[in-house]
């Protein structure tokens, strides 16, 4: 049987190479995933070790709360000379670390695609974490080094002036070295500028400081015997760490970032291989029902049915370790698609030689495998009730299961159960956020499975309503077309719910996303009270503070308020939040507060030792207005009373304080948004062009305009929603490829109907069209199924999310371009079966011997 | 030639290659004669069924040349050549004859709505009544007896007022009494409806309902007569054997 089976996969080869694919697509983006994410892990595991080299110890600010964005606060120079006095000590030097932008040849600056502006200090000997490939280490005021990854794309040799700005205004500098940092030229598209020490702690305002102490000892000395004694010296604000804690800290917040990643990519793997399975369910019960009497002719001669059950599963095994083994081959290369994806969307990450681990193949072959072998199961089954006598027969009529009955019923239970676990995991009141997704996602796939299985029974009907428009235009051809498409409603029905599945989730994207721009433009025009706001380039990272007072000598302006960000905790609350600094005196000028308890006269009467809280935050922390509240940044602590609540949760989500709480609790010196209210009479562009003017020696700041800060965050969510597309894609590639599956086994199964049409006069287009025209039938009913799933799910998440302002809209243009796109995914599936089929010989249609 | 309808001449069809070549036809000429009914006999493997193909453009001779109304087939692409058969030729299997989606009545009318004709005439409301199947119009070939089956592909095959209907075996799966039945409507078809028919059959007492019978062995014509009855066919037939 073993034989037999290996055997009819070999006869079978279009239908196994297919469902092979169907396999090794969902299979390589699980591989790509992991590939990826390890690979940018193992890269920047790669960068930090080599960051600590030839230091044992590492002494820098403690932080109380770990954020994104706040450096830990400077330690006094006067560290290094304690530290110095230690026997133990060979060697100790002190580091900067802070932001510089490079200014490239065309006067821009350098894109870094969302990675980091790196500014740092050359250290001597013993401390290697920077080298130079060509060059030396800088000295003075007037001379940087460069990585030599940034200096080779932007064309910097040796000796040319480099423009850089920092906390001061941009000037030019001396290029005298290109630097690595460990053995990588560069970091995935950061760009890496090296002071010498006393340089940088002027350019940074950090005289008689220093972000970070390395430390060597003298030989004989443990690194923890060292930490020890470098401990005891330290003031309570300071912490030391070895070199191997340092590098494991800053890998840390890295596999944080990045297991959100792979645990995004991993969804849109799951659908892939949920669409698969479907494709995999589909093409077995088509070939147990063509084989019937090839199997009740084992049977006839005494095949058990455990035999037969086992040959076909034999069968679903080969094919899903086939199809794993490849997928994992080709998700090393679909992890170097991915991340080329990433850099075409401005997330560059750095990467180095692709990381396959153990632990990706093990997965790659389980999920394969068993997948393929719970596709199969159910046709499997359905092969061991073939009868012995149905060899006997001429035709075998499709049996119907036992269960069929029930189906209906199963269904409705399936679709209720889903649909309610959706609702309630995205509607609940409190609870677990992470169980609740995870209960709405299983509820997702509970509902998907119910309406796979309720599906076929309105094939029928609304093959009739997609193929209306077809059939006036076609007549018989349409209508064959439609009659084909509802012979077998059970393999019609799986092969649409299998682009139900990845079009479901395009039109909840999408219809999302639009809820979210209009969301955005109208947050901008309810809180913006200013017309201008200056920001980085790249949207999010934080600006030099001199930007304020530059901006507010520009003529025109009426008012000008800067604001600062970093994370904090609140005693007694789960949860970080979002802390910023406000500027009461100008704030109210640019910034329409949405008073929920109190008015602007908190504002006035906020003080420093005030605190105002964003409604959620309140609800969450269960204070009122006249509650103190101990509010915990990264660099200390501080308490402050309430003295207002207001709504907002996007642009001042969380906590907002005063610059001297706000500086107790965080080293942020660099402002978040720089944010303008121009004159009554003044021209906005006007003033526009006089701030970019005054800022001019800030590259990395950008002014804009109220409309041009809508149109980038509508961009930002049309990016997002890109990537969410072509992460899709590969769900309707496999949906598509179940088309073929299907319209190729089908065309074969009516071998001789189509030889008697070409006999009788149909000519090989009406044959295209014929299976054209089913394709698409298909493809459209799987389109309307995830059509209206797709807006159930945005319609309940838009319900969860009431409260961020997202409302839902019925996207028309959208929903006639997904039907468009259906039909053109209908109309390129059907190319190879159509093909096949109008290439068929008639003779050997309708020859009996 | 103007008076018939089908004419083949030195026809030849090779299959294979060099040493491994069979000759299914071998040199094979013949007419065939408006509104006449010819069958085609022989043993297994004489050539009777490539013939048929031959003959109705289903499959191309290795030599030789084949007119059908008129048209000489040999030059006509597979467009064309659809369409000669969708116009000029009608087609009556021994199984599988119908579209099983459709409906008998819309099974008739199959090759006017091919050729996107009008049924101007009420031929296909004709046949139903010819056929007997007016009651049944609306059944699908499934619900359809065997028989009923093969009448619907009769009918079919005088829709579109064809210059020849080829019938395959048209009776090859059915019991004698069924089988009567379609060679009687065949027979009519000549008569009433001035058809020419040419059947390929190898049973004698379907052939003796026709006019002319040509008998094939090993490719070759070796007897072509009119006017036999079922004994002198079965004579023939045994003295191939």
């Amino acid at each position: 049987m073993t034989r037999l089976a290996l055997r009819g996969l070999a006869a079978r080869k279009l239908r196994t190479s297919l469902t092979i694919v169907a396999v090794l697509l969902g299979v390589t983006m699980i591989a790509g995933t992991f590939v990826l994410t390890d690979t940018i892990q193992k890269a920047f595991d790669e960068i930090f070790s080599a960051s600590t080299k030839g230091a044992d110890v590492v002494v820098s600010g403690r932080t109380q709360v770990e954020t994104e964005f706040s450096m830990p606060r400077p330690l006094d120079q006067t560290v290094l000379d304690d530290i110095k006095s230690l026997p133990e000590v060979a060697q100790v030097a002190g580091q900067i670390n802070d932001v510089a932008a490079v200014v490239g040849k065309d006067g821009k600056i350098v894109s870094t695609g969302g990675a980091p502006t790196i500014a740092a200090t050359y250290m001597p000997k013993p401390f290697a974490p920077i080298g130079f490939t060509e060059g030396r280490a800088p000295r003075g005021e007037g001379e940087i080094a460069l990585d030599a990854a940034t200096a080779d794309k932007e064309g910097f040799e040796l000796g040319d002036e480099v423009t850089v700005a920092t906390t001061a205004p941009k000037r030019p500098f001396k290029l005298v070295g290109l630097a690595t940092i460990g053995q990588s030229t560069g970091l995935g598209g950061a760009t890496f500028v090296v002071f010498d020490l006393v340089t940088a702690q002027a350019l940074f305002d950090k005289r008689g400081k220093v972000d970070f102490a390395f430390v060597a000892a003298r030989p004989g000395t443990t690194q923890t015997a060292l930490q020890r004694k470098v401990a005891a010296l330290l003031p309570p604000t300071a912490q030391v760490r070895t070199a191997a804690q340092e590098a494991d800290k800053l890998g840390d917040d890295i596999r944080e970032g990045l297991s959100f990643l792979t645990t995004g990519l991993l969804a849109f793997a799951f659908i892939a291989v949920l669409v698969g399975a479907f494709l995999i369910f589909n093409t077995f019960s088509i070939t147990v029902a063509q084989r019937s009497r090839e199997l009740a002719l084992l049977r006839t001669l005494g095949a058990s049915r455990r035999q037969v059950l086992n040959s076909v599963l034999l069968e679903a095994l080969t094919i899903g370790l086939l199809g794993s083994i490849l997928g994992i081959v080709a998700g090393l290369g679909f992890a170097k698609a991915i991340n080329a994806l990433f850099k075409a969307l401005g997330i560059d990450l750095p990467t180095t030689s692709l990381v396959l681990e153990s632990r990706t193949i093990i997965i790659c072959l389980l999920v394969g495998t068993l997948v393929t072998l719970a596709g199969a199961l159910a046709p499997a089954l359905r092969a061991t009730r073939v009868a012995p006598v149905e060899a006997l027969r001429e035709a075998t009529a499709p049996t119907r299961g036992r269960w069929a009955r029930l189906t209906p019923w199963l269904a409705g239970g399936l679709i209720l159960l889903g649909a309610g676990l959706v609702i309630a995991g995205l509607l609940a009141e409190g609870g677990d956020t992470e169980t609740k997704l995870l209960g709405a996602a299983g509820g997702a796939v509970i509902l998907i499975l119910g309406i796979a299985l309720i599906s076929p029974r309105f094939v029928g009907p609304a093959a009739r309503i997609v193929a209306a428009p077809i059939e006036r235009s076609t007549k018989l051809v349409g209508r064959l077309a439609r009659e084909n498409s509802t012979r077998h409603p059970g393999r019609t029905a799986v092969t649409s719910a299998a682009l139900m599945v990845g079009l479901a989730l395009v039109v909840f994207v999408t219809v999302f996303a639009n809820g979210l721009r209009a969301s955005i433009e109208d947050l901008i025009d309810r809180t913006l009270a200013g017309n201008i706001a200056v920001l980085h380039d790249d949207g999010f990272s934080p600006i030099p503070a001199a930007i304020g007072p530059a901006v507010a000598k520009v003529d025109g302006v009426e008012a000008v308020s800067a604001f600062r960000d970093t994370q904090a905790r609140i005693k007694g609350v789960d949860g970080k939040f979002f802390t910023h600094a406000i500027e009461p005196s100008t704030v109210g000028a640019v910034y329409n507060f949405d008073w929920e308890d109190g008015s602007d006269e908190a504002l006035r009467s906020l003080g420093d030792d005030g605190v105002l809280l964003e409604e959620n935050t309140a609800t969450k922390g269960k204070v009122e207005v006249g509650d103190r509240v101990d509010v915990t940044g990264p660099s200390g602590s501080v308490e402050l009373t309430v003295r207002g609540i207001y709504k907002d949760d996007a642009l001042l989500e969380g906590i907002s304080m005063t610059a001297a709480g706000f500086d107790r609790i965080v080293d942020q010196k660099r402002v978040s948004s720089v944010l303008v209210k121009t004159d009554g009479g003044a021209s906005v562009p006007a003033v526009q062009k006089r701030v970019s003017q005054a800022i001019s020696g800030f590259p990395e700041a950008r002014a804009r305009s109220q409309e041009e800060l809508k149109e980038e965050n509508a961009d930002q969510v049309n990016q997002i929603l890109g990537l969410f597309y072509a992460l899709l894609a590969m769900s309707v590639i496999i949906s598509a490829f179940g088309i073929v599956n299907t319209l190729t086994l089908s065309i074969f199964e009516r071998t001789r109907e189509l030889g008697l049409l070409r006999a009788v006069g149909m000519t090989r287009r009406d044959v295209r069209r014929m299976v054209r025209y089913e394709s698409v039938i298909t493809a459209l009913f799987g389109a309307l199924l995830g059509l209206l799933l797709g807006l159930f799910f945005a319609f309940v998440v838009i319900q969860a999310l009431e409260g961020e302002g997202i409302t839902f809209s019925l996207p028309i243009g959208q929903i006639v371009s997904l039907m468009v796109f259906a039909i053109v995914v209908g109309i390129v599936a059907a190319i190879f079966p159509a093909r096949r089929a109008s290439r068929l010989d008639v003779l050997r249609a309708i020859s009996y011997e | 030639m103007a008076s018939s309808v089908v004419a083949g001449r030195d026809l030849t069809k090779r299959y294979g290659e060099g040493d491994a070549a069979v000759n299914a036809l071998r040199g094979v000429s013949l007419d065939i004669a408006p509104a006449t009914f010819t069958a085609i006999m022989g043993p297994s493997g004489s050539g009777k069924s490539t013939l048929m193909h031959v003959l109705a453009g289903l499959d191309r001779p290795t030599e030789g040349s084949v007119e059908i109304a008129g048209t000489e087939i040999g030059t006509l692409d597979d467009g064309d050549l659809t369409r000669l058969r969708r116009d000029k030729i009608g087609f009556v299997f021994q199984a599988f004859n119908l579209v099983p989606v459709l409906t008998a009545e819309e099974n008739i009318r199959l090759p006017l709505t091919l050729a996107g004709r009008d049924d101007a005439g009420g031929r296909v409301e004709r046949l139903l009544e010819a056929v007997a199947l007016a009651d049944r119009r609306t059944h699908r070939p499934a619900e359809l007896s065997g028989g009923q089956q093969q009448r619907v592909a009769v009918a079919r095959a005088l829709a579109s007022e064809p210059a020849v209907i080829f019938a395959d075996e048209p009776t090859g799966n059915l019991d004698s009494a069924t089988s009567a039945e379609i060679l009687g409507l065949l027979r009519r078809a000549v008569d009433e409806f001035g058809q020419a028919v040419v059947m390929v059959t190898h049973e004698a007492t379907a052939a003796a309902i026709a006019d002319r019978v040509i008998f094939l062995d090993d490719g070759q014509v070796v007897a072509d007569d009119s006017g036999l009855d079922a004994e002198q066919i079965l004579d023939r037939m045994k003295a191939l054997a």
